[in-house]
């Protein structure tokens, strides 16, 4: 990793990531400015320095990272109860004809159901608590997942099972040397993508039924018009996308590295 | 071509206003929740009293009072009815343009429309309030006013709300909720009282009536855009009066009033509750057919909210009511002796 012509691109990326950070800062300080010269209803837009303070209010009295670790906690159970089938059903259904003629006429009409319109059924089978949540989550996760997957077993080129084939590798070798790591750009995409569609789908779920998360602190904060607390978790659930994202780019450096060549 | 188009104009500019009486009429646009509280909204539209005093009512829906308070105070809307919720104290406190001008519904004795219901299963477990310690109780938004009458309630038998669990569902979802088993009990508004103990998923616990006295509970007030109202003194003292005619009308045939089929079935074309049998079982919740505000309730409402910490800057109440449009609707109607 540590290949001395890497030094060269590293300037590229630190003032890839110096944009990547000013540009926020600069709509920061915009939306500051208008708010100075209101431009901007203060009732319903408070400036970036109130909403700061709702947030040191919110954070000294632990209440923001109650919400936060209430819907982390969701995301994650949602995200892994999603991924893992999602990555098991993807690949046989790349594997199989059979399996693909089978599942894809369900997956193709059930994906495009928006997940959200489900959850008073979900209600009813996992109650009022946390399960439903998390069930809400994995559904929206394990769809993204399969079709990625599936494609991405089924973009493999067919040289690579050639050539295993006339070594005559066994299936396994076949399995952890051919398909897997021929598949894993796209299960990562699948990955990346629920990732953001989680999040959409925990704030609704918190919107409409829930006592704590962002979701629900975004919705309380609209209903009883504490509107700096409703962009305080706003801007969280931005911050969240950021970070999970990040985290997910780093370990798909760290599984898929020839990918990087590509890029 | 350009003359044809100018001597158009001035001839329209002339014969325009004389066109047709609407064009006469003063718009003003009202949030419409589609409840009874509605009702003289409903009575005076379908009876003329708003076109009576120049007023062309333009309805606009919304699925509960919390989501109008938005277009209300940037005047979207003119008019809606409000419950007294965080929303209103927070919204004022940040500068809302939103002053409370009459009375709407109110819980009092026989006529109160906010109950506790408890899981028909547990009629037995649950007599008295303080049987609900530990107990999951859904009231239908975190910042409604019931949840409010809910810690009364609790209060009344030495709880609070931190010895029970509280939920938020819409009141349809409750009884979804209690087939399931999945609350115990529930902060419910007539009709879903009625429906609930027809298909015998719960049983009434306590109305707000019982709990809630001196003052009595003033769930929902009328609030009007302060600006708007300032802006055109005529049309919203107008408006006043023409809705006070027909409050007055809800009030009568609430309490058996001659007009009372007549008015149901104002109702049951306007509101969601279509059957008309159900009238005759539920409460409607007492309007007071002199508009006056229950002041003192409020008062106390805003201080048990700063009390939870969701009411931050505490509003002047007095001068948050402005009951100068309902005192010139009773000048002009004359007092009414009602309840």
């Amino acid at each position: 990793m540590s290949e001395p012509g890497h030094r060269r691109g590293l300037s590229v990326e630190t003032k890839e990531r110096l944009i990547a950070i000013g540009s926020p800062v600069a709509l920061l300080v915009v939306w500051q400015v208008m708010s100075w010269l209101r431009l901007l209803d203060a009732r319903f837009i408070p400036s970036p320095l109130t909403i700061f303070e709702g947030a040191v209010v919110l954070i000294r009295s632990g209440e923001l990272w109650t919400h936060l670790s209430v819907s982390l906690l969701r995301l994650a159970g949602g995200f892994v109860l999603g991924s893992i089938p999602g990555i098991a059903i993807g690949l046989l259904m790349g594997l199989s004809r059979y399996v693909r003629a089978a599942l894809d006429p369900l997956v193709a009409a059930t994906y495009p159901v928006p997940k959200i319109a489900v959850l008073p059924l979900i209600m009813l089978y996992f109650g009022l608590g946390e399960a439903s949540k998390i069930v809400i989550i994995a559904i929206a996760v394990v769809y993204l997942v399969i079709i990625n997957t599936m494609v991405g077993v089924l973009t493999i080129d067919p040289i690579y099972f050639d050539v295993a084939k006339s070594y005559n590798a066994p299936w396994g070798k076949l399995f952890t040397r051919v398909i897997i790591p021929g598949a894993l750009p796209l299960i990562f995409a699948g990955l990346r993508l629920s990732l953001g569609v989680s999040l959409i789908v925990i704030v609704s779920a918190e919107f409409v039924a829930a006592k704590a998360g962002i979701g629900y602190l975004i919705w309380s904060s609209w209903e009883t018009l504490v509107i700096e607390n409703m962009f305080v978790g706003i801007i969280v659930i931005t911050v969240l996308g950021v970070v999970t994202t990040f985290l997910l780019k780093e370990l798909e450096r760290v599984l898929i590295p020839w990918r990087r060549e590509r890029a | 071509m350009s003359a044809l188009i100018v001597v158009g104009l001035a001839l329209l500019a002339v014969v325009g206003p004389g066109l047709g009486v609407a064009a006469a009429q003063e718009m003003v646009k009202v949030g419409d929740l589609g409840i009874v509280g509605d009702g003289p909204i409903y009575i005076g539209v379908e009876k003329g009293y708003f076109k009576d005093r120049g007023i062309a009512v333009k309805l606009e829906k919304f699925p509960s009072a919390a989501t109008a308070m938005a277009p209300l105070s940037t005047g979207e809307i003119h008019v809606v009815g409000g419950g007294i919720s965080p929303a209103l104290f927070n919204g004022v406190a940040r500068g809302m343009p939103i002053k409370i001008v009459a009375a709407r519904a109110r819980d009092i004795d026989a006529n109160s429309v906010d109950v506790l219901m408890i899981r028909a299963d547990l009629k037995d477990d649950v007599r008295r309030i303080g049987d609900l310690k530990g107990r999951r109780i859904a009231v239908n938004a975190a910042g409604s006013p019931l949840t409010y009458m809910v810690a009364r309630m609790l209060e009344s038998d030495g709880l609070t709300l931190k010895d029970v669990e509280l939920v938020s569902m819409p009141w349809p979802d409750m009884g979804t909720a209690f087939a399931n088993k999945a609350i115990d009990a529930g902060a419910i508004v007539d009709p879903f009282t009625a429906q609930f103990e027809d298909r015998k998923v719960a049983t009434l616990l306590r109305r707000a009536s019982d709990v809630v006295r001196n003052p009595w509970f003033e769930v929902s007030v009328l609030l009007y855009n302060a600006e708007w109202a300032k802006k055109s003194p005529k049309v919203a003292g107008d408006f006043a009066v023409a809705y006070l005619r027909a409050a007055r009308e809800l009030h009568d045939a609430m309490y058996g009033g001659k007009n009372r089929a007549e008015i149901v079935d104002i109702l049951t074309r306007n509101t969601r509750v279509k059957d008309k049998a159900l009238y005759d079982r539920m409460h409607w919740g007492h309007i007071d057919p002199n508009g006056v505000v229950g002041r003192e309730s409020i008062k106390e409402q805003q201080e048990w909210w700063v009390r939870q910490g969701t009411v931050t800057r505490r509003v002047d109440v007095d001068d948050l009511v402005d009951e100068s449009f309902v005192r010139y609707a009773v000048e002009q109607l004359g007092p009414h002796r009602g309840r």
